[in-house]
């Protein structure tokens, strides 16, 4: 026996054991994955027979295979070999859908698959024979004479049908989708099975460069192999392939940024055992020394490979450097779910979840459509707007993304990569945003899907929160305005009442009105008319408000003209009154009314009473005991019948005496238990005030009425006018 | 239809069953190639050379040991170390456990017929 082999060189031999034993590796479970992730699929089972060929790039290899294994070898290396032509072959016949040569020809696949078994099994029988039991055959080679040009002819013409069958495929492609999984398969077995030709077979021969020389072409050529298989299992496993153009910028993005940190990794590791250990324990002979710089390797190595290690540190820094929207895209988008009920504006609202949605998810396109009275009206747009079907919008009840596609979102098509997002109200929807695809054209993700339900939930409450505050401060506004109305009108009322009381010898006058809503329908005046006399009026119009105080003006207008137009007696006058308010008037509204004529001469009080509460005239008594004289006199109230008759009343006044005329607001005064104060009570603060001035005995009166509300709300306008005569006949 | 039922189960379950053989074999195989493939690499099991290269119990070719010990391309082998010569994972067997300096005993007819 001749001595040992010369041991192979450290560095060589390691770049045998990485395409021998580790591309085979990855190859084997990337097929393994495939056919594990798609085992109906025909064409997942193609792959995975391709991706065990590279387990046969080692020719070579039976001879240092241990005697125990030998016949698995020869088996599985024989199965391989002559399976993966025909599974290219199928590929091409098969993938994506039935090629036009599989639906011409139908019975070819199964021509080829019982061709490929005959040739496994006479090739089998051949290796048997060789290996095992040379009396199976007289000749060696008798079967190899026959079956190697036929297994390489057919091997040739499979691949060849395989490029025929890919460029076939990639004319008659029905579906875009199937269009850019060929372009994809193409542009790999271009680069992974091209490379393999030129740096392995054409530069050779052609003595350009040798792989076996040029190191950094033999590496580059294992890099460009592994594109092949890694097309394969991308163009299966994928549920919607992307473009070429886009699978390269991400991969070259990816490259750049995240890969850069396995790469630094690798190239350190590698670096570290090529330069330092390889050469140390190659040509170490003194122990200590050796010991040494394999700590010092093994530190390094741990820095290297432990968790949160520097180069992990990197790779953090790299994605939220770089991808930072990508890598955070599900945080991003709970932050916004939670921050969009926060926002008040709804134009800043949608602007804010669109732009961001349209950052995150790199979306181009989106269309936010509002409802406004019934209809779905574009609100806001980032790029061209889209197309939506209203009638789906119409029917949604869920704030669940519908595909928006032409069968009408009913069901995900893969291919539609649009989305309509409901912004659902609590009662109904208010809306809608409508997603083109994304820029890499991938479809949406459950995941995503599953975040923007929940985005436009929370947009949708965002958007109702904002349209009630912006009902709210609309009403505020209005109620502001009303405030401010309802002021000037208590402007203009208050200089309905007489602003300055006739001055006449003897006799004190003062009235006052307090009104609910500051504006109301208790009228008092007091004036001259005649020859002389003093005009006394007090009134109550139905009702509160604006329209019970448009109503006292008008009585007011009426009685000031009348009283100086006409001479004509009181009850006639009532009875005009009464004609004009009812005229001037809606039919459910009227006035109680009294009106009083005091001649200072005569100390003679005529008054008519159009069912008002009736005046009090209090007079003492010389042993300091009231007299409560009752202006009494039957007449109907003012504005409800169209003719009224009235009688006149009349009464002397002594001096001293009190006239005291309120409306029922002050009489009907109520306390928090919903006692009411009444007539004998207002007439007794009137007397215990009776020695002080009108003004002072109406200030009594009311202090004593909120005295006995005691704080409780004033439920009625309140008005009373006193008169205080001493002058003598 | 008690039957499609079945049938749908189990249809996965052969291909599962057929994926797990296959990838049973073919990493059983992935095992066998690394170790094989590292100890040749290395020289791990101080293996001796092989003097010829076999195709059956055809010498296709011969180093210059073989030669010079009378072995000749084109000989056939018919007995190795005193056993009939069956196929070449015998050769491959003696060669596996053979240490350099040990001799091999052939008895072989070259193209003439000789023995």
């Amino acid at each position: 026996m001749e001595d040992p082999p010369v041991p192979t060189a450290v560095p060589e031999a390691i770049l045998t054991l990485v395409v021998i034993l580790v591309i085979p590796l990855f190859c084997l479970l990337l097929g393994v994955w495939v056919a594990l992730a798609r085992p109906f699929d025909p064409n997942a089972w193609f792959i995975l027979i391709l991706l065990t060929y590279p387990q046969n790039m080692n020719p070579g290899a039976h001879r240092w295979w241990i005697p125990a294994w030998l016949t698995l070898r020869l088996f599985w290396h024989l199965l391989i070999q002559f399976l993966v032509p025909a599974a290219l072959f199928l590929l091409g016949l098969l993938f994506p859908v039935r090629s036009r040569l599989d639906k011409a020809l139908p019975w070819l696949k199964w021509l080829v698959i019982a061709l490929t078994g005959s040739m496994v099994i006479a090739a089998f029988a051949s290796e048997y024979n060789v290996w095992c039991d040379l009396s199976l055959l007289p000749r060696v080679d008798a079967i190899d004479r026959f079956l190697n040009p036929v297994f390489i002819w057919s091997a040739l013409f499979y691949v060849a049908l395989y490029w025929v069958l890919l460029f076939d495929q990639l004319r008659s492609a029905s579906s875009p989708d199937a269009r850019r999984r060929l372009r994809v398969l193409l542009a790999g077995s271009v680069v992974g099975l091209g490379s393999i030709l030129v740096i392995f077979g054409l530069l050779p021969y052609l003595g350009i460069a040798d792989p076996d020389v040029n190191r950094w072409l033999l590496f580059l050529g294992l890099i460009l192999m592994l594109f092949y298989p890694l097309t394969l299992a991308y163009v299966v496993i994928v549920q919607r392939a992307m473009d070429v153009h886009i699978l390269l910028r991400m991969g070259i993005k990816y490259l750049l940024a995240s890969a850069t940190v396995v790469v630094f990794r690798i190239a350190g590791l590698t670096a570290l055992i090529w330069f330092v250990a390889i050469p140390l324990f190659a040509h170490a002979h003194d122990r200590l020394t050796t010991t040494f710089w394999g700590t010092v390797l093994l530190l390094f190595g741990y820095l290297l490979l432990k968790k949160r290690s520097p180069t992990d540190l990197l790779q953090r820094w790299i994605d939220r450097k770089f991808f930072r929207e990508a890598y955070d895209a599900e945080v991003t988008l709970s932050q916004l779910a939670r921050t969009a009920q926060t926002i008040s504006d709804p134009a800043t609202l949608i602007q804010t979840v669109s732009q961001r949605i349209s950052d995150v998810l790199h979306v181009n396109r989106l269309t936010v459509l509002l409802c406004r009275n019934g209809n779905f009206e574009p609100s806001y747009a980032i790029g061209p707007a889209l197309e939506t079907p209203v009638r789906v919008l119409e029917q949604v009840q869920t704030a669940r993304p519908i595909f928006n596609s032409a069968n009408n979102g009913r069901t995900p098509d893969p291919e539609v990569r649009e989305l309509l997002l409901p912004l659902p109200g609590r009662t109904q929807l208010l809306g809608a945003m409508a997603l083109g695809p994304k820029r890499s054209e991938a479809p949406y993700t459950p995941s995503d899907l599953r975040l923007l339900e929940s985005v436009s939930v929370q947009t949708g409450l965002g958007l109702e929160l904002s349209e009630a505050a912006a009902s709210l401060a609309a009403v505020a506004v209005e109620q502001a305005n009303i405030a401010r109305e309802i002021e000037v009108a208590r402007e203009v009322q208050e200089r309905l009442f007489p602003q300055r009381l006739p001055a006449i010898q003897g006799v004190d006058i003062a009235g006052a009105c307090r009104t609910v809503f500051g504006v109301g329908g208790d009228y008092y005046d007091a004036f001259e008319f005649g020859e002389g006399c003093l005009g006394l009026a007090i009134g109550d119009v139905s009702g509160k408000g604006i329209s019970a105080a448009l109503l006292m003006a008008s009585l007011r207008a009426c009685l000031r003209t009348m009283t100086r137009t006409t001479s004509s007696k009181l009850t006639q006058l009532m009875s005009h009154l009464n004609r004009l308010i009812y005229e001037a008037s809606a039919i459910n509204r009227y006035a109680t009314f009294f009106f009083g004529s005091f001649d200072p001469g005569a100390s003679r009080f005529d008054y008519v009473n159009a069912g008002h509460n009736p005046p009090v005239v209090l007079r003492k008594s010389p042993n300091g005991s009231y007299e409560w004289i009752r202006l009494d006199c039957d007449g109907p109230v003012v504005g409800l019948l169209p003719e009224a008759s009235y009688e006149q009343g009349s009464v002397v006044i002594h001096p001293g005496d009190l006239l005291i005329a309120y409306t029922d607001g002050v009489s009907e005064a109520m306390n928090s238990a919903d006692e009411e104060w009444g007539e004998e009570a207002m007439i007794v603060a009137a007397e215990q005030a009776s020695d002080r001035n009108a003004e002072e005995i109406v200030k009594a009166i009311f202090a004593a009425a909120d005295v006995f509300s005691a704080g409780a709300s004033q439920h009625d306008d309140m008005t009373v006018l006193v008169m205080r005569c001493s002058c003598t006949r | 239809m008690p039957n499609s039922g079945s049938t749908n189960v189990a249809t996965p379950r052969i291909l599962y069953a057929l994926l797990f053989l296959y990838a049973a074999i073919a990493g059983t195989y992935e095992i066998a190639n690394s170790v094989s493939t590292t100890i040749g690499t290395f020289n791990l099991r101080d293996q001796v050379q092989a003097p010829f290269q076999l195709y059956g119990n055809l010498i296709e070719s011969a180093e210059p040991a073989a030669v010079h010990a009378g072995v000749a391309k084109g000989d056939t082998i018919l007995v190795i170390d005193h056993l009939p010569f069956t196929g070449q994972a015998l050769w491959q067997r003696i060669r596996w456990y053979a240490r350099p300096g040990d001799a091999v005993t052939l008895l072989v007819r070259n193209r003439t017929g000789r023995h």
